[in-house]
């Protein structure tokens, strides 16, 4: 009885988070100008649409440059940050751990309006790299608690013994610390890009005309609705859903490595 | 054996952390290729010692020279120190010849030279037909095989060992111990090795350097160590031994429970405490101290026997085994005979 209820649940929630992809994949699939459920015919026109039409393309390139300028600062300040947080041994570490993190937790809105009115008064609304820059402020987070947890697990004495050896403290580093950080900061990447890529708040605050894709879709809705704002949907989730299963794979496959490991030990 | 070993020396080094002493007004002088063992309980400073001359830490106090030169100011790097530690520390993502490579690569080493110096540590440690395994395949002695090949490969002066023998099981470490013995002997590198295991320190050192709470308690050879321990600390740490009060005394003689009366040599002074090795009292047939057996332990290769005297003193005496001989039992009577010159007149 309770495993047929539980049962029930778990479909509930999967259709419940599901719903949205549910409706949008066959309405973007429809031939006429309008959002129709179900579409009467099928057709990719709307698809075609979208790469047809210079401002989405302009549009999907400017997500692209401030999504990887972004996820780039996000890894190396991250990185970093990371390497102060975890060995460092100075006052008010905790206090500083907690301010990198706190963009995760004080409302969009927020964060947005500040940067807004730090980007006015310092004239860099409506320009590309103060727009990678707030971006990367919505992304550090994720570097900086995925790299500090790996870190964190790594044993100091390796690098150590790398440095008897010869190394420098920052050879030692890069050749014996990054290959075991590599899997963490690869999530991360992938993590900080999607912060940027879906980012719309802030976006709309601080971009002047500058239009991501989320914002392109949100003007979008609200002057006319035609089909290829599903299509671009319908994308955006696809690629997200790609790169997310690249990154599990990359963190199981390191996760059976290290049980490999301990089984050795054993 | 060659002579290629440096000399070490610690001046007055003090290092705290905190409220805690863990160096206190250090001295230590090591010889060219020699294998110096620093023994101790947990938190007497051993590895401390050992941290601060690899550049881990910096002292607070005092100083550290090799060949008699100060290292203060030398990053770790720069030392040309090998160090093995308890933890392996293997490279996790390099194969066994990858990792024994890493030093000379450092050393901005001809391909083909790394290649043949690194295959021929590994041959050293009878490891060489593991080279190309990763390290999460081998097992714990072999790991810390590659680990004593990689810090020995570039030929270090100084070799330093973080109790390496302490995370594998009883049979590889008493093989292991030999086995680096050997090596040491072969390289000439003088060797500082940190061990809470006074068996180990034993069997290896040339000296040992026995601490406490940061402080050198006595330092000296194996033999003369185990003979004439300088405290009742040492006496107890150091093998087993009876450790006997000591009552009155006069000129003359001290009264020693379990023992009774004792001569003194003229001019000695009144010792705070007696050590008799179990292995050198011996039963005779009449005129020894009379004691009663309480407890047989068999123990191998030899027969141990918890007695007590007639004042109530515990006393253990350890007797080879002799085969066919049935040992004693509990209850029965014995006396215990032992040497005046055996006795250890502990100061403390």
């Amino acid at each position: 009885m309770i495993r047929k209820l539980l049962a029930f649940h778990f479909w509930l929630v999967v259709l419940f988070l599901l719903a949205p992809l549910i409706f949008l994949i066959p309405i973007s699939l429809g031939e006429s100008q309008f959002l129709e459920f179900p579409p009467k015919q099928l057709s990719l026109r709307w698809y075609r649409e979208f790469f047809q039409q210079e401002s989405w393309m302009e549009a999907l390139s400017l997500s692209f440059r401030v999504g990887l300028g972004a996820t780039a600062l996000s890894v190396i300040i991250g990185t970093l940050a990371s390497v102060a947080l975890v060995r460092g041994n100075f006052p008010g570490r905790s206090i500083l751990t907690a301010l990198f993190i706190a963009p995760l937790i004080v409302p969009t809105v927020v964060l947005a309006l500040g940067l807004y009115m730090v980007f006015l008064r310092w004239q860099l609304v409506d320009n590309t790299l103060a727009l990678t820059l707030a971006h990367a402020v919505v992304a550090l987070p994720y570097s900086i608690l995925l790299v500090s947890s790996s870190l964190r697990s790594f044993d100091m004495t390796i690098e150590r013994a790398a440095r008897t050896m010869g190394a420098g403290p920052f050879k030692a580093f890069m050749l014996i610390t990054t290959p075991h950080l590599a899997p963490s900061i690869f999530a991360a990447s992938v993590l900080s890009f999607f912060a940027s890529f879906d980012e719309l708040i802030i976006t709309l605050f601080v971009s002047g005309g500058q239009q991501t894709l989320p914002v392109r879709i949100w003007n979008d809705l609200s002057l006319k609705i035609d089909p290829t704002v599903p299509a671009a949907a319908v994308m955006l989730t696809a690629v997200s859903a790609l790169l997310m299963l690249a990154g599990e794979m990359v963190r199981r496959r390191n996760e059976a490595h290290n049980q490999n490991s301990h089984n050795a030990e054993e | 054996m060659k002579d290629t070993g440096a000399t070490i020396e610690f001046r007055n080094v003090r290092k705290e952390f905190g409220a805690f002493t863990a160096l206190d007004n250090f001295c230590l002088e090591v010889g060219a290729g020699e294998f110096m063992t620093l023994l101790g309980p947990s938190g007497s400073g051993k590895t401390t010692a050992l941290n601060a001359l690899a550049g881990f830490i910096d002292v607070g106090q005092g100083d550290i020279l090799i060949d008699g030169i100060s290292i203060r100011q030398t990053p770790t790097e720069k030392r040309n120190i090998g160090m093995v530690f308890q933890s392996y520390s293997l490279f996790p993502h390099r194969n066994v010849l990858a990792n024994v490579s890493f030093p000379l690569q450092m050393r901005k080493m001809h391909k083909a030279e790394v290649r043949q110096r690194s295959m021929k540590a590994l041959e050293m440690v009878q490891l060489a037909e593991l080279a190309q395994r990763m390290p999460h395949e081998l097992s714990g002695g072999q790991k810390q095989r590659v680990a004593i090949a990689r810090a020995l490969v570039f030929e270090p002066r100084v070799l330093l060992m973080d109790e390496p023998l302490g995370a594998l099981d009883l049979k590889l470490r008493e093989s292991l111990q030999l086995e680096l013995k050997a090596l040491q002997k072969q390289i000439g590198s003088t060797v500082i090795f940190v061990t809470h295991d006074q068996g180990e320190a034993l069997t290896l050192s040339d000296r040992i350097a026995v601490m406490d709470q940061g402080e050198i308690q006595q330092i000296c050879t194996p033999q003369e160590l185990y003979d004439q321990p300088a405290s009742t600390f040492i006496a107890n740490f150091i093998g087993s031994n009876n450790i006997l009060r000591v009552g009155g005394a006069d000129q003359h003689s001290i009264q020693v429970e379990g023992l009774g009366r004792i001569p003194l040599k003229p001019g000695t002074e009144k010792p705070y405490a007696v050590g008799l090795r179990p292995e050198l009292i011996r039963r005779t047939e009449s005129d020894g101290v009379p004691a009663m057996v309480e407890q047989t332990i068999f123990s191998g290769e030899a027969i141990r026997y918890i007695a007590r005297t007639e004042d109530g003193t515990e006393i253990l005496l350890v007797e080879p085994r002799h085969p066919g001989e049935a040992p004693l039992a509990a209850g029965q009577s014995i006396a215990l005979g032992f040497d005046f010159e055996n006795l250890i007149f502990l100061p403390k």
